[in-house]
């Protein structure tokens, strides 16, 4: 059997809460083998519902979802448990992330515990693993609190690909770190996804950190992917207007106006078309009634707007000229 | 704190007592209390029930009596050591039936669908809307007066508080980022359970407890007082304070030997629970090894 | 819109500090815990200047002490803080002034935006209550109806579209960008000479972030005051910075013109800083980080705290901790490479 085109697939994922909010409407979402897929948008837009639904934590109203090949929805008892080992997560918060009384190498030990590793194997896969994050082996019988953001956030990796998953999802995984920590972690990730190939899917709400780290990135806003496209040109030709916001409001020297105002409306109560025509300087009486169907502006670049063809949007200024 | 508070008034922050005891004390303590369960027998002076009419309801300090002798001419002293133990068990033996159900019905609770928790919390709350000592007295006496049906009433009226507090730590805990990465994993609620929870809930379970002990013995006392455990002419301090009642204003000192007993355990036993959650917090036991 | 600022005479019939005149001077402030017997510096001999319509930004990562400073010269600290040095407002020394006085100043002639304004404001009072409650507390405008009507001004110039709805909210009913915006009402309610803003749009979304920076400048223009942000975002110093103000371990590392520190920084670590960031161009996994990270400050290296993780290590760094030199562009920076013999040789 031929390995299906996606690792992850995506079509039409709509999430409704109890409370009235329509978290995520119509995304198709694809991740492929060993590529790493940045999701940016701001809080509320939906990004960490997404995240959840693809680690079965938010059961979606409709849509399907399949992991490679097979349908991750309709799965239960030990077939999910099976497929929960190639699907991992690194979450946001280091100082939450590991328990608290458990010493770091328990923590990585549990997932191999789970899915039945004996005593020694996993002994000695905690120790390689901790070893490729760089933390070295003195450290193992250590306890969170005694340990740095970025090394916390190194363990909590180690912990993720100590079951060699296929796909990892990182929600705000580096998002807390100090800048220079930042770097130490994406580049780690970057040489793991090398050396491992494993997948990532990479969501945060920070487009710089998104774009240096993956190949393809989507960009979310109330609950609807509104551009999504290969990495370098997402920030370098943006076609969205909501994308080009983004980029221009990365603060800079000499910048004066804000991008855009206002802020984001209440998905409980999304405005009727695109949901940006609220805040859109270019928002024109058709969005309203726009259909949200996606336009192709490039091989594997597509953007949700009414006014793409019409519309000859200048590139926003330049980011940091360096 | 309203900004305004923060930019304008004046602010101080609350100063932590000082009157702690230091764990030596407190263990010094613990160290003599067990040492009067154990050898009660050999250091009272005189038998529990050795009643001397003769020298009935003497003071404090008087001769061969340093706690005087209550009005069957009892010697108090040596009441109070012998009936450590029952007092001790009675506080004791209901918070570890408690400890036990509680942790487990919260756990239950806590890691459970919103449904089941709601029944289970629901349920506990027609229990506690009972004062406590009156669900006690309510128990003990549908059960018949004896020790044994004090301390199942007991246990009955401390396990929704323990249930309580396990489920709040429960879920609080569930929000904790790692508590998600084991969902994710594909583990057993079980084996998330005894790993992931137990473990995070062990210490201020045995806080809680430990200051529950306290109560324990004061609402034991209080059932002795109302002939609903121990019987007569059982040392024990509840029923110590029952006797001195009818000398109360001819011998205060009477009454005043086994409520001081039951003050003072009860309040070590809060002081030790407070020094065990500094203790038992890893965070604040010093930082790397 | 908000015309009023043009009409209306000035509340306070105070003399404003002319631009450029400097209004708080703090000279070797040290700032340090007490624990126990010992007592840990946190802020160790931080000298600079605030000056009217500038806007100094502290730069620096978490644990550097940026905010401990900022809040020091508020004497916002915890008790068991321990404060040396001087800050100078006006001609008033903030420090040794009684606790007293300096709480009356604050709001009023210096005040604080928080980094967490759900923190800051009260969930159980209404917004109107608490922006006049400031200028109550203050004795700046007289009658209620007065007090009302200039809340509403404050919440308009601070660009909350419907201030009158936002007067009779909650605190929870409103948007993060919301809150700040209320905070920052609060805090420029008494026209104050200095604006101290803690770290204000960490806890934003990027775009709210766009405005609310706009918003500051748009104020500092209007109102003239001198502005102390505290940042760990090297962007938002870019473009918020007149001059800027990098810390390391508790002291200022380099200090200057900002666009000079940052277009020519002379300090390994705000070079290495900058390197750091995942700006466009740079490829995957080849950023370059700062190896290992900060060291608590129990366990600081002697001499200079950074030369552990610094690419420019040499004999002499462990010596002695460099104070200030000035560098060949006209910044200070706090690095043996900048002493002047040094100099002279590279």
């Amino acid at each position: 059997m031929a390995a299906p085109e996606f690792l992850l697939e995506g079509r039409g994922l709509t999430v409704t809460y109890g409370n009235g909010v329509r978290a995520v409407s119509d995304v198709d979402l694809t991740v492929r083998h060993g590529e790493i897929v940045g999701l940016v948008g701001e809080s509320g837009c939906g990004k960490s519902s997404l995240a959840n639904t693809v680690l079965r934590m938010v059961k979606p109203q409709s849509g399907t979802l399949s992991f490679n090949g097979k349908d991750l929805l309709a799965m239960h008892g030990d077939e999910l448990k099976a497929v929960r080992r190639s699907l991992q997560v690194v979450p946001q918060d280091p100082s939450t992330s590991l328990n608290p009384r458990l010493t770091i190498a328990q923590s990585v030990e549990f997932n191999l515990k789970v899915h039945g590793w004996g005593r020694r194997e996993r002994r000695a896969r905690v120790m390689e693993m901790l070893d490729r994050v760089g933390i070295p082996a003195s450290y193992s019988t250590r306890y969170p609190h005694q340990l740095s953001g970025g090394q916390l956030q190194r363990v909590a990796i180690a912990r993720a690909l100590v079951t060699d998953p296929s796909l990892v999802v990182c929600d705000e995984a580096v998002s807390a770190l100090d800048k220079s920590v930042q770097a130490q972690i994406l580049n780690l990730l970057a040489q793991l996804q090398r050396d491992l190939d494993v997948a990532f899917l990479f969501v945060s709400h920070d487009l710089t950190v998104v774009e240096h780290v993956s190949d393809r990135v989507l960009v979310m806003y109330l609950g609807r992917i509104v551009e999504e496209g290969p990495a370098t040109e997402i920030l370098t030709a943006p076609r969205h207007p909501y994308t080009q916001a983004l980029l221009a409001s990365i603060p800079t020297r000499g910048q004066q106006r804000a991008a855009i105002h206002g802020e984001p409306p209440s998905p409980v109560n999304p405005p009727s078309g695109c949901g940006f025509r609220t805040r859109c300087p270019y928002a024109v009486d058709a969005c309203a009634g726009y259909d949200n169907t996606p336009h192709a502006v490039g091989p594997d670049h597509a953007a949700r707007c009414v006014r793409l063809d019409d519309l000859a949007l200048t590139a926003p200024q330049a980011w940091r000229n360096s | 704190m309203t900004s305004a508070a923060v930019l304008t008034t004046r602010f101080r922050a609350r100063r932590r007592p000082t009157w702690a005891l230091s764990t030596q004390v407190l263990l010094a303590l613990v160290v003599l209390l067990l040492g009067t369960v154990f050898l009660g027998s050999v250091i009272a002076p005189y038998g529990a029930t050795d009643g001397d009419p003769a020298n009935r309801l003497l003071g404090f300090g008087s001769a061969g009596h340093l706690l005087g002798t209550d009005g069957q001419g009892r010697d108090i002293l040596s009441r109070l050591i012998l009936g450590t133990r029952l007092s001790l068990l009675t506080g004791i033996i209901p918070v570890l039936i408690a400890g036990t159900v509680g942790s487990a019905v919260g756990l239950c609770a806590g890691l459970a669908s919103r449904l089941v928790n709601t029944l289970i919390m629901r349920t506990l709350d027609v229990f506690y809307s009972f004062p406590s000592i009156l669900l006690a007295i309510g128990v003990a006496a549908a059960l018949g007066p004896s020790i044994k049906n004090a301390i199942i009433a007991l246990s009955i009226v401390l396990i929704p508080p323990v249930a309580r507090i396990v489920e709040a730590e429960v879920v609080a805990l569930r929000s904790a980022a790692f508590m998600k990465v084991a969902e994710c994993s594909g583990a057993s609620r079980f084996l998330i359970a005894v790993r992931h929870v137990v473990p995070n809930i062990r210490a201020p379970l045995v806080v809680y407890c430990t200051t529950l002990i306290g109560l324990s013995i004061v609402d034991a006392a209080g059932l002795s007082f109302l002939g609903l455990g121990a019987s007569p002419p059982t040392a024990e301090w509840g029923l110590m304070l029952n006797d001195a009642r009818n000398y109360f204003f001819r011998a205060p000192a009477v009454a005043l030997a086994p409520a001081l007993a039951i003050l003072l355990v009860a309040l070590l036993f809060n002081a030790l629970g407070d020094r065990l959650r500094v203790e038992l917090d890893v965070r604040q036991r010093g930082a790397t090894p | 819109m908000s015309t009023f600022s043009k009409t209306r005479p000035p509340l306070l019939e105070t003399t404003r500090p002319t631009a450029d005149q400097t209004v708080l001077r703090v000279t070797d402030l040290t700032t340090g815990f007490r624990r126990g017997a010992t007592t840990t510096e946190v802020v160790r001999g931080v000298s600079f200047d605030l000056r009217a319509g500038r806007t100094l930004v502290l730069l620096g990562e978490s644990g550097c002490g940026k905010s401990v400073t900022a809040r020091s010269l508020m004497r916002l600290t915890p008790e068991r803080a321990v404060i040396g040095g001087s800050v100078q407002l006006g001609d008033e020394e903030l420090l040794t002034l009684p606790l007293a006085d300096v709480v009356r100043r604050r709001g009023k002639r210096i005040a604080l935006v928080p980094q967490d304004p759900a923190g800051a404001l009260s969930p159980l009072r209404k917004i109107g209550s608490q922006v006049s409650e400031v200028l109550r507390v203050h004795g700046i405008v007289g009658t209620r109806q007065e007090r009302t009507g200039r809340t509403l001004e404050l919440l308009d110039r601070v660009g909350i579209p419907d201030p009158q709805r936002v007067a009779g909210s909650y605190a929870h009913e409103l948007s993060g960008g919301m809150r700040q915006r209320v905070a920052i009402a609060i805090a420029v309610a008494c026209d104050p000479e200095v604006l101290i803003a803690d770290e204000p749009t960490t806890a934003l979304d990027v775009t709210v972030q766009a405005q609310i920076l706009e918003l500051f400048q748009d104020l500092q223009a209007r109102l003239g005051m001198a502005t102390l942000l505290v940042t760990h975002d090297v962007g938002v110093a870019e473009r918020m910075a007149d001059e800027i103000a990098v810390m390391y371990a508790g002291r200022i590392v380099e200090s200057g013109l900002a666009e000079t520190v940052l277009s020519a920084p002379r300090h390994p670590y705000t070079a290495a800083l900058l390197r750091a960031l995942p700006v466009p161009g740079v490829r995957r996994g080849e950023l370059q980080p700062i190896p290992g990270q900060p060291s608590a400050p129990s366990e600081r290296p002697a001499g200079c705290p950074f030369r552990t993780r610094c690419d420019f290590q040499h004999d002499a760094c462990s010596e002695y901790e460099p104070p200030l030199f000035v560098t060949d562009v006209a910044t200070h920076a706090a690095c043996d490479l900048m002493r002047p013999s040094q100099q002279a040789v590279g």
